[in-house]
């Protein structure tokens, strides 16, 4: 009954939901929703690569190519190597797998940063002191040497190396996650919550990590183009997806013999990780402004 | 086909001008100009300095510089027979004693007089267990050692136990002072790292990680070198090698593959390509089940584009081969063995008769329900392996065979494949690179007659026979019974040599080394490296 009578005037000040707000936000950086736009698309490249890929990535054309690539032509978009493979094919097969790694690798490092730091942040005490010392222990190893030897000895597949880029990149994730978790617990609403007695879990699930969340998402949006990096320069060094697939730092890397003769070795994968990574970047610029109230006018 | 004759008479052209300076050469050569360093590079620092202890690359490469074996020809020494310290032999009737007469007035790099003591100390040096020289099986005949004896000074006895026609190879050993050595035992000696010998150029330096420099022998029976110096710079890669040229920091180099166009066509170098003595093979675990029959080997060859390879992972400069052996060896005959030929379809057929067919249509050949998977192993970190690997992947794959390739990094590398001495191996196939075996056939009987080599060979009359080489000294019968095992081996087929190197050499043009001859099977790819000069301004 009051519901239907509800005046005009009152109507208009409901609040806007959330995510309206944050999506009115990010609308307006422009680079931002460019590069989300582009990553969309690769996602769903990537997704449907082995349908869309003109020519087999490994298949050779050697009495095309003749031992040296080929420059772009119509038949070939992207030119060949000097196998004769598509290079468009394989910048595909490439990209896609930077994607996986990038983002299977995020998931796995924001895993083990939000266990970690909403342990230590909604405990506090010994348990908090503990779990931050080990996590100094590991922001003090010099990552990449160490992902460089542990792939070395255990052999460089490519789920060693998401393993790996996770489990040495989680602890910044869950110094972020504590800090928010400390500052959030003094407030009102998570008083008022333990006063009406909801159990622990239930406190961190429903009420400290939902309010936690952005930070989070801004955090993992940014650390992507760093897996993909890792992955892009240890394929470089010979790890990663074995021979002959393609990876896009392995591309860089049998195209270094070719610098000075055949650019589109190096143009073609080299700009391919620069947009993947100047997006997720971007993406991730929006979205920490987006997230941000004091920026919403 | 047009681009494997024109490669050809390309190296057989540029072997004229050499073969006849050779005719004309000789011992007597004049320096038209003295003086200057040249710079040279290779792979990395040496493991070590001692002619005896060097068994790879960066070692024997600065080793053939400075130290001589008796007689050239043995692995690493050239591709003929030819006296050095040793001015010339006598074998006695029964094959049984070589009586060498050593060169006089030779000297060592620090005065003192060389001598039969120090060859009959170079091999008891050898022989000794403890020192684990990889030359060992060289000076054995089976568990007996061969016997040395010092008739004088300058005159030089091995006695045999039972005749050895290939000894005079086996004996191509750089010979080391017997005064430099506190005992027989060097396994540790100060030599190794400040070694002395009687070659064109004698050890001054070593900077770790950087270069080693090495002053002229004026008192080099030769004749003095030319040049004052050359320095052994350490340029790890082609393309750094070709950098380094560019950039004038190296005279005198190696290049491969793409690196060699910007030498073509230049005025400020020269770029000189001559045969090496190695081979490039992929190899067959012959105890595989998959790969135990020699026809499914050969269908396997006829499907692979060798020309391909060459062109992909040599930039062309490699000749297909015909045989299992390398050319330098004494029986090799172009033409004898019929070429397998790139006919895919043809492979198809020949697998389809050897009872591999994919019969359910996954794309994978099967026989008795056995899908023909090949895990095909090799040194990940060996660039040319890299190279190779992804057309021998597309071809097999087409023809219907699971390759997996497994790149190794060199420790595992030598774990599996070059260290591994059991008739049991983990791949199905490898990828590898040989040579520098000389004129001697009887060198490849580690790998091609033995079943803890790479193929675990077990193919018993080619075994036999090699085994029967040793013992015949009559040249016709040595030739025909090696022509032999060339044939039958070519069609056993445990290995597909793919390719043989030929060597492309980029110097500045302002060196001439003509009087030095570029020679593809000695390492520096100098025979004469004493007689490369600098022309006059």
């Amino acid at each position: 009954m009051t519901e239907t009578t509800l005046p005009l005037a009152l109507e208009a000040t409901r609040p806007t939901p959330q995510w309206k707000l944050i999506w009115r936000q990010f609308r307006k950086h422009r680079l931002a929703l460019i590069s989300a736009v582009l990553l969309l698309l690769m996602g769903v490249m990537a997704i449907f690569t082995d349908q869309l890929t003109p020519y087999d990535p490994n298949a050779n054309n050697t009495a095309y190519a003749r031992g040296r690539p080929q420059p772009p032509s119509a038949e070939y978009v992207f030119g060949t190597d000097n196998y004769g493979r598509d290079y468009l094919s394989r910048a595909m097969v490439g990209a896609r797998v930077s994607l996986f790694v990038g983002i299977t690798a995020v998931i796995f490092q924001i895993s083990i940063g939000v266990t970690i730091g909403a342990t230590a942040g909604y405990f506090g005490g010994w348990v908090d002191n503990l779990l931050m010392r080990i996590t100094d222990i590991f922001l003090s190893i010099p990552g990449f040497f160490l992902l460089l030897i542990i792939s070395g000895v255990f052999g460089g597949t490519l789920l060693t190396l998401i393993f790996l880029i996770g489990a040495l990149n989680w602890m910044t994730v869950a110094r972020l996650v504590r800090a928010e978790f400390l500052s959030l617990k003094g407030r009102e609403f998570i008083e008022a919550a333990r006063c009406i007695g909801v159990p622990g879990w239930r406190l961190v699930t429903r009420h400290l990590l939902p309010n936690a969340l952005a930070p989070i998402i801004v955090a993992a949006t940014l650390s992507v183009p760093y897996a993909i990096l890792t992955e892009s320069a240890l394929s470089f060094l010979g790890l990663g997806v074995p021979p002959p697939h393609a990876s896009l730092g392995k591309m860089l890397e049998e195209a270094q013999q070719w610098l000075r003769t055949a650019w589109w070795m190096w143009v073609v994968p080299g700009a391919i990780i620069s947009v993947i990574v100047l997006s997720f970047n971007f993406v991730g610029d929006g979205l920490r402004d987006a997230f941000d109230p004091q920026l919403r006018r | 086909m047009r681009k494997t004759l024109l490669s050809l008479l390309l190296v057989v052209g540029l072997l004229l001008p050499v073969m006849a300076v050779n005719a004309q050469g000789g011992e007597d050569f004049v320096c038209p100009n003295k003086g200057g360093t040249m710079v040279v590079s290779y792979g990395g620092d040496p493991r070590t300095l001692s002619g005896l202890y060097a068994n790879d690359g960066n070692s024997l490469f600065v080793v053939t510089f400075m130290a001589e074996p008796l007689i050239l020809g043995g692995e690493n020494w050239g591709d003929k027979i030819e006296p050095a310290l040793a001015e010339s032999w006598e074998i006695s009737e029964d094959g049984l004693e070589y009586t060498f007469h050593l060169r006089q007035g030779v000297k060592w790099h620090d005065g003192e007089p060389f001598t039969a003591e120090d060859v009959l100390f170079t091999y008891q040096a050898v022989q000794l267990e403890e020192n684990a020289i990889d030359w060992r099986p060289n000076l054995m005949q089976g568990d007996q050692p061969m016997q040395f004896e010092v008739v004088d000074d300058y005159t030089f006895k091995v006695i045999l136990n039972e005749p050895d026609a290939a000894v005079l190879t086996s004996l191509a050993i750089p010979i080391v002072p017997k005064h430099a050595f506190e005992s027989l035992n060097m396994v540790d000696a100060p030599y190794n790292t400040n070694p002395i010998a009687t070659g064109p150029f004698k050890f001054v330096e070593w900077k770790t990680g950087e270069s080693i420099t090495l002053d002229a022998n004026p008192d080099y029976w030769r004749g003095a070198p030319c040049l004052d110096r050359i320095v052994v710079r350490f340029i790890e890669g082609a393309t750094n090698t070709a950098n380094a040229l560019l950039a004038g920091e190296v005279d005198f180099a190696r290049v491969d593959g793409a690196d060699v166009t910007p030498f073509q066509d230049n005025p400020d170098f020269v770029l000189q390509t001559a045969p090496r003595d190695l081979m490039r093979y992929v190899g067959f675990n012959v105890r595989s089940p998959n790969f135990s029959d020699p026809a499914v080997r050969r269908a396997l060859a006829v499907g692979l584009d060798r020309q391909a390879i060459i062109d992909v992972a040599a930039g062309g400069y490699g000749m297909l081969a015909d045989s299992l052996f390398n050319r330098a060896v004494f029986m090799y005959e172009e033409g004898r063995n019929e070429q397998y030929p790139y006919d895919p379809e043809l492979a198809k057929q020949m697998l389809a008769e050897a009872g591999w067919t994919d019969t359910d249509g996954d794309g994978i050949l099967d026989k008795d329900g056995q899908p023909m998977h090949m895990r095909l192993a090799y040194m990940g970190t060996w660039s040319l392996m890299q190279a190779i690997a992804p057309v021998i992947y597309d071809n097999w794959r087409a023809l219907g065979v699971d390759v997996e390739l497994a790149p190794l990094d060199e420790a595992k590398a030598y774990e599996e494949i070059y260290e591994n001495t059991s008739t049991e191996k983990p791949y199905d196939a490898t990828i590898g690179g040989w040579g520098l075996f000389g004129p001697e056939p009887d060198h490849y009987r580690n790998y091609l007659a033995n079943p803890t080599g790479f193929f675990a060979f077990n193919n018993q009359q080619i075994i036999d026979l090699f085994n029967q080489g040793r013992k015949v000294t009559d040249p016709q019968a040595r030739y025909d019974l090696y022509a032999e095992i060339d044939r039958l081996l070519w069609e056993d087929l445990p290995m597909i040599p793919l390719y043989q190197a030929v060597g492309a050499w980029a110097y500045r043009s302002d060196l001439n080394i003509d009087a030095a001859e570029l020679n593809g099977t000695f390492l520096t790819g100098l025979k004469y490296p004493g007689r490369v000069y600098f022309e006059a301004q």
